[in-house]
């Protein structure tokens, strides 16, 4: 009985040992084990790297001086591409307008690798082709840089594309008007804001559900940077007390510029457009620092929601919105009522999407990349926010990508073997091995297999060149060489047999060696690369650029080398480079987020032929177009310009390559088919014609090398090789390195030697 | 007196022979930017620029074969904007950044590739940073590229022995 006394009273006892106090303690220790967790998540994400940030990928900037060839509209067109608007009167960066021969632009500011570029006006006068004068405030000015086209983004896995600003490069208008229409208490709160909470539950109890939200800066803050979306009372505790402890933490003004580079603006494909300067950048073109008021309306309007108010789409919701934090930003005092008026009759000033679209250029892109991988990883290319500057010329490019799409269309109705037809193109600027275009597709925007960097294919006669070079760079000839086109057999050890023919199937006896490569005669190269040694042949070849080199066999030396359109660019581009070699590149230099320089990718050249060899070869690629298979090229252009090249075309015309060069640019262009079928191209039938269209979008240049010192121009009778003199039949002007003109004189010279020998001998007599 | 008469005479004799001997022959075909006279050692500084004509025209045959050498470019000088960037170059060289000297030389080289001048102002900035092999090879550029300019040539010849005292 004591026993179970006890034992009551033991029960009794019970609900004194589970005191509440106790209770708060626990729930004390565990609020403060979280809160101290919380504050460990907050201050991780603050104090380490905040964002993975993508790589941004620009092209080259459009550079002006007076003198420069460049026509008004292909400027304004320039201009167009780069989202600058066309309007009447200029009044902020990025916009422009036409009167006359004169265009007045507002240039937006850039950071480039060297210099940091503020925005400007600078008025520009035209005379027909060229660009007469540049002048701001006056003032005649020497050079004007205009900000580049950004071309891709090289992303992180999240595909959240966003460039940082500082808080200082954002206008006061902006940060203003955010805090007047987002949060009006942002200077004053404590991360959370009790009245504005509880005024968004008594609207939300009125409508029975959620219709506003209460949050701050700070709260929207936390919510995107640490939380889902989740309207549940969990995360909103969180959301909360992580606020509160991000205010104990950091200041106002670096939660307002984190706030300013985390908010979600936009979805583009794949991409999420975050912050305010990738959405400047990305709805207007420019940057935050040169957005008008009524631009800054807009971008702030759309954070309520990004999708609903997105101007391209909806544009009369944005353009409501807009308006709406404009009477917000009058009212505010930020700007005056009539500035308010004025600017919502404002067009929404949306540029196009082409501006910032994603990886527009794939061909050219995967070159950058994999010149890019030598040096960066992977993850650092798709989080550290470096600036890619690339040589890529827009217009240019889309010049190239216009001749391609347009000639391979009407190619391909001209002969059903043409039907698969496809293409590669790559455009350098041949002074400095700048890849100013590049296509690896007929159809420019596919982004699959790249011919330009990986389709090997035979070239057929784009190796005479390299014969030539070997010939003249060895001594043994001159441009005046006479060859000997006529049929030939060899016999192998095997029994087989190899007996080259000319395309034509005729021979043409003994042929000038610039007058062959001119009309690209199989059988007088064939020896000419035989008698050299193959293995010579192949050795220019490697030391023109060509790692990979062939087995030396005879066919070699009709073009059975499989090369890349990229490699066969290379080769030609140091055939041109007046003896120099000069690296393809695509990079000029890479900078950090900062702006601050990272690396530069300089002009470096190294000697590999004389440069009186290099001007001999040449002017007999000249001759290709003057006389010889490309002649086509001047049904086009008049011949006042000089251009040149070479056609390439192999077995059954499973290949129409051609290389060809003005003054400014080298175009390689590759036709033919995937699973290596017969077309009915030849060289100058196929590439010619994208090269012809290419040239014409472009505007051609002449090209004129600079003589060596040691070169001298001689007449030479082109049936004999004998030296001969302006005006007598069948001569040609032919370079020569000097001293190695033809001894051999023509009947035309010794008449004329006869002559001045009588004339001499005649004013001996009178004298 | 009488000598001028000879010498007219003659001249004259030996132009009727000359023609004579010519009188059989086809005229010659020539390209319309090639003329008569010889060559012009002229200095040009910018390529000329043609429009291109309709394509609805047919191949030329040999129409435009080069029987005259073309219009000789013996040297070609920076051009007024590429003389500021080199002015630009140089005085960033002279405050020590170097690699801002760069930057404006190979802007002047887009704007005058074939100007002498910007490779030897390379030359000297590569050298300016102990990179002898490539201010080597960027006089042997600027070389190739005097043409007859005899005092340009001196300049470069003075800067490559330079260069390769210090590259040995």
């Amino acid at each position: 009985m004591a026993k179970v006394k006890a034992k009551r009273e033991v029960n009794k006892a019970k609900p004194y040992r589970f005191p509440w106090i106790k209770v708060v303690i626990v729930l004390t220790v565990l609020l403060g084990a979280w809160l101290i967790y919380l504050d460990a998540v907050i201050r991780d994400k603050f104090e380490g790297r905040r964002w993975q940030l993508p790589a941004q990928v620009y092209a080259q900037p459009m550079e002006l001086y007076p003198g420069q060839t460049l026509a008004l509209a292909r400027f304004t067109s320039g201009l167009d591409q780069l989202g600058y608007a066309r309007v009447s009167r200029v009044q902020a960066p990025g916009e422009f307008s036409v009167s006359g021969s004169g265009v007045d632009v507002h240039v937006r500011s850039f950071r480039f690798p060297e210099e940091a570029q503020k925005a400007g006006r600078y008025q520009l006068t035209f005379s027909g082709q060229t660009l007469t004068g540049i002048r701001q405030n006056q003032s005649e000015v020497d050079w004007l840089r205009l900000d580049p086209m950004r071309i891709a983004g090289i992303y992180p896995n999240s595909g959240e594309d966003r460039v940082l600003v500082s808080l200082q490069d954002v206008p006061k208008t902006l940060t203003d008007t955010l805090i007047a229409v987002e949060d009006r208490g942002f200077y004053t709160h404590w991360g959370v804001s009790p009245l504005a909470i509880a005024r968004a539950f008594w609207v939300n109890i009125r409508s029975g559900s959620v219709v506003q939200g209460g949050s701050t800066l700070t709260q929207q803050l936390v919510k995107n940077f640490f939380l889902s979306d989740q309207q549940t009372l969990g995360r909103k505790l969180n959301e909360a007390f992580m606020s509160l402890l991000l205010e104990v933490h950091y200041a106002k003004e670096e939660i307002l510029e984190t706030y300013l580079n985390e908010v979600f603006l936009a979805q583009a494909g794949r991409r999420a457009i975050h912050g305010f300067e990738q959405g400047s950048l990305h709805f207007f073109g420019k940057s935050v620092s040169d957005l008008t008021a009524d631009q800054i309306a807009l971008l702030v309007g759309m954070v309520k929601g990004p999708s609903f108010y997105e101007p391209r789409r909806n544009p009369e919701r944005a353009m409501s919105r807009r308006n709406l934090v404009l009477d917000v930003m009058a009212d505010q005092g930020i700007l005056k009522d009539d500035d308010a008026s004025a600017l919502k009759k404002r067009s929404l000033g949306v540029v196009k999407v082409g501006q910032s679209s994603a990886n527009r250029y794939p061909g050219f892109l995967a070159l950058v990349r994999k010149q890019l991988a030598e040096d960066y990883s992977a993850d650092v290319l798709r989080s550290d926010g470096l600036k890619i500057f690339t040589t890529l010329d827009p217009m240019v490019q889309d010049s190239a990508e216009e001749a391609m799409v347009q000639t391979t269309a009407s190619l391909a109705k001209s002969s059903p073997k043409n039907n698969e037809l496809q293409g590669a193109m790559i455009v350098t600027s041949h002074a400095n091995g700048e890849v100013v275009a590049m296509i690896s597709d007929r159809n420019p925007r596919f982004s699959g297999f790249n011919r330009a960097l990986e389709a090997k294919r035979q070239i057929g006669s784009l190796i005479k060149p390299v014969i030539a070079v070997t010939a003249l760079q060895s001594g043994k000839a001159t441009l005046a060489s006479r060859l000997n086109d006529t049929s030939f057999k060899l016999l192998f050890d095997n029994g087989k047999e190899w007996q080259p023919a000319n395309y034509d199937g005729l021979e043409h006896g003994q042929v000038l060696l610039n007058s062959a490569l001119a009309h690209s005669y199989n059988l007088a190269f064939a020896r000419l690369g035989i008698d050299l040694g193959v293995a010579d042949v192949l050795s220019t070849l490697g030391y023109l650029g060509v790692d990979d080199l062939p087995e030396a066999y005879p066919a070699t030396m009709l073009g059975a080398v499989n090369l890349t359109p990229l490699q066969v660019t290379q080769v030609y581009q140091n055939l041109l480079g007046g003896g120099f070699a000069v690296p393809i590149r695509t990079i000029r230099a890479v900078s950090r987020a900062d702006g601050s320089q990272v690396a530069r990718y300089p002009y470096r050249t190294q000697q590999v032929l004389s440069p009186e060899v290099a001007y001999l070869l040449q002017h007999a690629l000249v001759s290709v177009a003057r006389e010889g298979t490309a002649r086509s090229i001047y049904s086009r252009f008049s011949s006042d310009v000089v251009l040149g090249g070479k056609t390439g075309t192999t077995n059954d015309n499973r290949d129409s390559w051609f290389v060809g060069f003005d003054g400014r640019f080298l175009v390689t262009t590759w036709l033919g088919r995937d699973d290596n079928g017969v077309t009915s191209l030849t060289g100058s039938s196929g590439a010619l014609k994208v090269w012809a269209d290419v040239l014409a979008r472009v505007g051609p240049e002449s090209w004129q090398p600079v003589k060596p010192e040691s070169v001298e121009w001689a007449y030479v009778e082109e049936e004999t090789g004998n030296l001969s003199r302006e005006g007598c039949p069948g001569v040609v002007a032919l370079p020569f390195i000097a001293g190695t003109e033809p001894q051999d004189k023509s009947g035309c010279l010794s008449v004329d030697s006869g002559i001045e020998a009588i004339r001499s001998w005649w004013q001996g007599v009178f004298e | 007196m009488i000598r001028v008469f000879h010498r007219n005479v003659l001249t004259g004799l030996s132009f009727c022979l000359l023609l004579s001997a010519c009188a059989a022959q086809p005229p010659m075909p020539r390209p319309p930017q090639s003329s008569n006279q010889t060559p012009p050692s002229t200095t040009v500084t910018r390529p000329a620029v043609t429009q291109p004509v309709p394509p609805s025209q047919p191949i030329p045959e040999r129409s435009a074969k080069p029987v005259s050498p073309p219009q000789e470019v013996s040297r070609v000088l920076p051009s007024a904007t590429a003389q500021s960037m080199l002015a630009k170059a140089d005085s960033s060289l002279q405050s020590g950044q170097t690699e801002a000297a760069l930057m404006w030389l190979e802007r002047a080289q887009r704007v005058s590739p074939s100007a002498g001048e910007v490779y030897l102002a390379m030359a000297k900035a590569r050298a300016s940073l102990e990179q002898w092999a490539e201010a080597e090879q960027l006089c042997l550029k600027a070389q190739s590229l005097a043409g007859r300019d005899q005092a340009f040539r001196q300049r470069v010849d003075e800067m490559l022995a330079r260069v390769r005292r210090r590259h040995s």
